[in-house]
């Protein structure tokens, strides 16, 4: 195996995989050693003593989160550079990748110190709007009317900031956009010529090739979306300030309880304390969630974005 | 480990109101529709799902879900004291026998029943569907809602059975010897009915709060509540959550081969509890 040939980037990193991952683009940075390992090998079925336990996942004292999809395959994420995967499928199925790049990546991100957002983020007047809310509440769907708006689109699950340097950053994660069935046709995909993200799952992977923003960009906004009853007809904005954005972004960090595991409740809600102010704009947004809203949802968003800039 | 309390029903049959006068009765004030929130949620809330699990539950395939729904229901009971959770599922076993609703991690299960012909026409208001199509679905001992997987549901798919098999799963099958509560009787006299609810659960409960309880849910003020500030768990199918909330309704309502039906369908299970 040429390494030189598998290394990939992501969110910014070099990667080097012992898995294809076809919808991560190839490294084509400088020579530095990889920062990222993807390998394949033993994980332990449980840890001794965990500080968390769920049916899925376990965090150890010592910081290792192990996670598994029954039949599936198990993952052991370390020092915020290191998944070790055990595959139960062969390693080239697409369901590998999914749980891999989706928690896999996220619960890196802790590791490193930087905080995963459950959001989708896409590019408006240059920074980065990020629409955040648990899901199936619409990130996805409403990262696609970005896109058909021509707004790049840096990821549309997982939104990585980065506030270790002189300005906060939202990474670029995956070129690719997920969507269930009804939205994919909504949006006008063609279904057939898209891999599902896991056979018997109606959810489907589209490249976002050009449309995706490969560079970091400055948050602008979080913006947390709520469905809303149909008969408050409209979309209605709320602006949240101090305690209120923090503790509306701690709702909104990816996989909360295992960084609490890691770090401890008060270094985790610290972290949110510290983080959300950076960025300078949070909003909680409700709206019918009906598709034929969305084309207003999308123009209220910009409006609100720029108004309050 | 603290222990769940089942709060199981067939859909339509008075769950949702139950929870009201549950809310109501602990924390001792007038409940609005605002501030139910997750109080008796069910377990397979997405959001809930999410945060128990610790894992994207929308990437799960429906078997995958089934499988962990004893192991979730049990960390459910470690998370928090006493937790009240909503069911309309059949209480069944996984398919390596594990109960979904496991005996072990129960401390009291309530099932609510209700007039089957008036399910139906309640159901087919909150479907948007036909009474007929209603009435087949009543009668479909394999009926899941949200099995069709063309996009993520709010819940997880759930397997309700059919009106006769989901009652006779959770009263006769369970050994939880759940409280049965008749939604009839409910309406009917409501007071008596709420001192045996407490009383089953164990709840203090004065005579002034259940008073409240009953003012507090009373059907025209959850209806006028609906109107004014909506309801988030009202799908969009149907314009309002709360509708009349009365018995025997369906007999402006149903055609006699339409009632005929429904009683051929459950006759043994209307005959126990009384519905002729």
């Amino acid at each position: 195996m040429n390494s030189a040939v598998q290394d990939h980037v992501l969110c910014g990193w070099r990667l080097r995989s012992e898995i294809d991952l076809p919808e991560l683009p190839p490294w084509r940075g400088d020579e530095r050693a990889p920062e990222i390992e993807f390998v394949l090998g033993e994980v332990p079925a449980n840890f001794e003593a965990p500080v968390l336990k769920t049916p899925i996942a376990q965090v150890d004292a010592a910081g290792r989160i192990r996670f598994g999809i029954e039949g599936v395959c198990d993952y052991l994420v370390e020092n915020g550079n290191r998944i070790t995967m055990a595959p139960v499928l062969r390693p080239e199925a697409p369901d590998i990748r999914l749980f891999l790049l989706g928690a896999g990546l996220g619960l890196l991100c802790h590791q490193r110190g930087i905080v995963p957002l459950h959001a989708a983020a896409v590019e408006v007047d240059g920074k980065a709007v990020l629409l955040a809310g648990p899901s199936g509440v619409g990130k996805s769907t409403l990262a696609a009317a970005f896109l058909d708006r021509g707004h790049r689109v840096l990821s549309d699950d997982v939104a990585p900031l980065d506030w270790s340097g002189p300005e906060p950053l939202i990474l670029p994660s995956l070129q690719r956009i997920r969507l269930w069935r009804d939205s994919a046709e909504r949006a006008g995909w063609s279904i057939d010529t898209l891999e599902p993200c896991r056979d018997d799952l109606q959810k489907f992977s589209k490249p976002l090739d050009t449309a995706h923003a490969d560079a970091p960009l400055q948050p602008s906004a979080l913006i947390h979306v709520f469905r809303r009853d149909e008969r408050n007809s409209g979309i209605r904005f709320d602006r949240l300030r101090g305690v209120e954005a923090v503790q509306a972004m701690r709702q909104q960090i990816y996989r909360w309880r295992s960084l609490v595991g890691l770090i401890g409740r008060g270094d985790a809600l610290r972290r949110v304390s510290q983080a959300a102010p950076l960025i300078p704009l949070h909003f909680s947004l409700r709206r019918p969630m009906r598709f034929r809203h969305l084309e207003e949802t999308v123009d209220a968003v910009i409006n609100a974005v720029r108004e309050a800039v | 480990m603290s222990s769940i309390t089942w709060l199981a029903s067939y859909p339509r049959s008075g769950n949702t109101w139950m929870r009201l006068i549950l809310w109501t009765l602990r924390h001792g004030r007038a409940v609005d529709l605002e501030l139910l929130g997750d109080f008796g949620r069910m377990a397979i809330n997405r959001q809930l799902l999410d945060t128990t699990l610790e894992c994207d539950s929308g990437l799960l395939r429906a078997e995958e879900i089934e499988a962990l729904r004893p192991a979730m229901h049990e960390a459910i009971a470690a998370l928090k004291p006493h937790p009240l959770v909503k069911v309309h599922d059949a209480w069944r076993r996984t398919r390596d026998g594990r109960p979904v609703h496991d005996p072990a991690i129960t401390q009291s299960t309530i099932y609510l029943i209700r007039d089957p012909r008036d399910v139906a026409v309640s159901w087919a208001n909150f479907r948007d569907e036909s009474l007929d199509c209603a009435i087949a679905y009543l009668a479909n001992p394999n009926a899941v809602i949200g099995g069709g997987g063309q996009t993520i549901l709010s819940l997880a798919p759930q397997h309700i059975g059919s009106w006769s098999t989901n009652a006779a799963s959770w009263i006769d099958d369970s050994g939880l010897s759940p409280l049965v509560i008749r939604y009839e009787d409910m309406l009917a006299d409501p007071q008596r009915w709420i001192g045996i609810l407490v009383d089953y659960l164990g709840w203090p409960a004065p005579p002034e709060i259940i008073d409240l309880a009953v003012e507090a849910t009373r059907f025209d003020r959850l209806r006028k509540l609906e109107s004014e500030t909506g309801f988030a768990e009202r799908p969009a199918s149907t314009a309002s959550f709360f509708r009349a909330g009365r018995a025997e309704g369906w007999r402006e309502v149903l055609s006699a081969a339409q009632a005929a039906r429904i009683e051929r369908d459950h006759a043994a299970m209307m005959a126990r509890f009384g519905y002729r």
